[in-house]
């Protein structure tokens, strides 16, 4: 059986009277790349905070590597790296020197500062001031730096954020490696499915502080329900005879849609439309794009 | 324990030293010049010259430029961390969080006594070139540079506190020259000056040759206002450190 990594439980956090997180219950395992999605404000960032020790839970519990963060910070610590927000470094030190002050913090061999900027590809400009540093430069760094500890839990929250097109994919790929080749587990958060999909093989869906879907990217895709579109000569007339039968439709320009049907309700609505001479052109099934379901489950009673 | 050496050499790489330098040197230069310039004045006949010279350099060193560099350093020394939000990034890191708190006080009080070294350095290189400089008698200096430095710790917690609680770097300065200013007046006053914080590295390092021991500070004043002063501000500062969230 593989090793819950982190396992949060009934996991809360209250600012004054509002919540801002939930009872939320994440479960990462090892070797996971775990998405962790929702909209901007939904308590992303104050549950990895609190991951990582730096915002206390109201209520709740949670365990890494199955230990106590509460009772057990340093020794947990020591075995996650993170990129929190914005990378943290210091403009007026070369990006070897930043990586430096944290090698000694963390005390691991001076070696490991070349690896790491191999890893991140920063060896050409290791020698330059980190203020120089182009913002893809100075993210390459806040991962290497979390590198540092070869931590067998990487948190990043939101790390493509500013990145041009070019940076997401290149970042993506890195991170799609690192399980792989490092043996690491993963968390990272997105407000954007697409940036997530690609990489992560769980997901936990964030809104409002509460943790509304977790599991894999299918068992995701199968929260899709298909719908039905029929092509029909004049569709609003054919969609009043629909409704009139009791069938819930709405015409939209290319045609009918229905909710997903059985094959004999199909049958059925084809053959009432035919039987009142409307010329039924197409029939189809059509499945939301992931895009689609993330969106439905994230703006589902967003308004009142 | 070792978090704290480990991180004081930490500090210590961050530090921006051309910076820190000349801010350090800037107070003892001007108060040298200020010095040299009372050298044309009429001296109290009573007086030594190298205690008139010295009570004239360290006249507006104590009262101003001391307390109000050690507000600087105090935001210097806070500053990246919250600039570029390392904070989180320090606080994420396998350390306590109180060895954060300790080393960034230990830094600055470096940075007090460094200072009073090179006022006294500065002091020296003028009694050297003028010509007084072996009637100088070392322990009223000494003694008033250290009590001078144990004076302004009160004012090194609060000032480190304040720049631990303010994201600006301008607010933790305003601050501490606004409470500076009023040196003018309590250092005057003898119902003041014994009570107000910002006034005792003035009070502490006013020269005086009768004395003895290493501190020449009214016990009453060292253990109530600057010694429980000290406790009061490095205790809070601590207890913030350690208990607040980190958003």
């Amino acid at each position: 059986m593989t090793k819950t990594v982190v396992q949060t439980t009934q996991l809360t956090r209250r600012y004054g009277k509002t919540t801002v997180v939930q009872n939320v219950n994440l479960n990462i395992k090892q070797g996971e790349i775990y998405g962790f999605l929702g909209p901007n404000g939904a308590g992303k960032t104050t549950t990895i905070r609190m991951l990582l020790g730096l915002i206390r839970p109201s209520e709740g519990e949670i365990q890494l590597f199955g230990k106590d963060l509460h009772k057990e910070r340093k020794s947990i610590l020591k075995r996650v790296g993170s990129l929190v927000e914005s990378p943290s470094y210091y403009g007026h030190l070369t990006g070897k020197e930043n990586l430096e002050v944290a090698r000694r913090i963390l005390g691991v061999p001076s070696k490991r500062v070349d690896e790491v900027l191999e890893m991140v590809r920063l060896t050409q400009a290791a020698h330059k001031k980190v203020k120089q540093y182009s913002l893809g430069m100075k993210q390459r760094l806040g991962i290497a730096t979390a590198l540092l500890g070869k931590p067998e839990l990487l948190i990043l929250d939101e790390p493509t954020n500013g990145l041009d097109p070019s940076g997401i994919q290149e970042m993506r790929e890195f991170i799609k490696e690192l399980p792989r080749e490092h043996g690491m587990s993963v968390l990272v958060s997105s407000h954007l499915l697409s940036e997530i999909e690609q990489m992560a093989t769980q997901v936990g869906i964030i809104r409002n502080g509460k943790m509304i879907f977790q599991g894999s990217i299918t068992s995701l895709q199968e929260q899709s329900r298909p719908r039905m579109r029929f092509g029909v000569g004049d569709a609003n007339v054919a969609a009043q005879l629909l409704a009139s039968e009791g069938l819930s439709v709405s015409v939209e320009e290319d045609g009918i849609w229905t909710e997903s049907l059985s094959q004999q309700e199909t049958a059925h609505i084809v053959e009432h439309l035919v039987t009142h001479r409307f010329s039924v052109y197409r029939v189809e099934e059509v499945k939301q794009s992931l895009e689609e379901i993330f969106l439905g489950l994230t703006e589902e009673g967003e308004t009142p | 324990m070792r978090d704290f050496f480990v991180l004081l050499c930490a500090e210590w790489k961050k530090l921006q030293k051309g910076l820190i330098l000349s801010l350090l040197l800037i107070g003892p230069i001007l108060s040298t010049l200020v010095g040299l310039t009372s050298l044309s004045m009429d001296i109290p006949a009573d007086m030594p010259k190298w205690i008139f010279v010295y009570q004239m350099t360290m006249n507006n060193y104590a009262w101003l430029f001391y307390p109000i560099m050690t507000g600087v350093f105090a935001a210097l020394i806070c500053r990246n961390e919250h600039t570029q939000g390392a904070w989180k990034l320090l606080f994420t890191w396998p350390i306590s969080r109180s060895s954060v708190w300790l080393s960034k006080a230990t830094i600055l009080m470096i940075l007090t006594a460094l200072s009073q070294l090179l006022f006294l350095g500065m002091y020296y290189l003028l009694a050297i070139t003028q010509g007084f400089a072996e009637n100088i008698e070392a322990t009223v200096v000494w003694r008033s540079a250290f009590s001078g430095w144990i004076a302004v710790l009160p004012v090194v917690a609060l000032q480190l506190w304040v720049s631990h609680l303010w994201k600006s770097f301008g607010v933790p300065l305003v601050i501490n020259i606004l409470l500076s200013i009023p040196n003018i007046f309590t250092a005057q006053s003898e119902q003041f000056s014994p009570w107000y914080p910002w006034s005792q590295p003035y009070s502490a390092m006013i020269p005086e040759p009768t004395e003895s021991g290493i501190l020449s500070i009214e016990p009453m004043t060292l253990w109530v206002v600057i010694f429980g002063g000290f406790l009061l501000a490095f205790g809070g500062g601590w207890l913030h450190t350690t208990r607040r969230d980190w958003t």
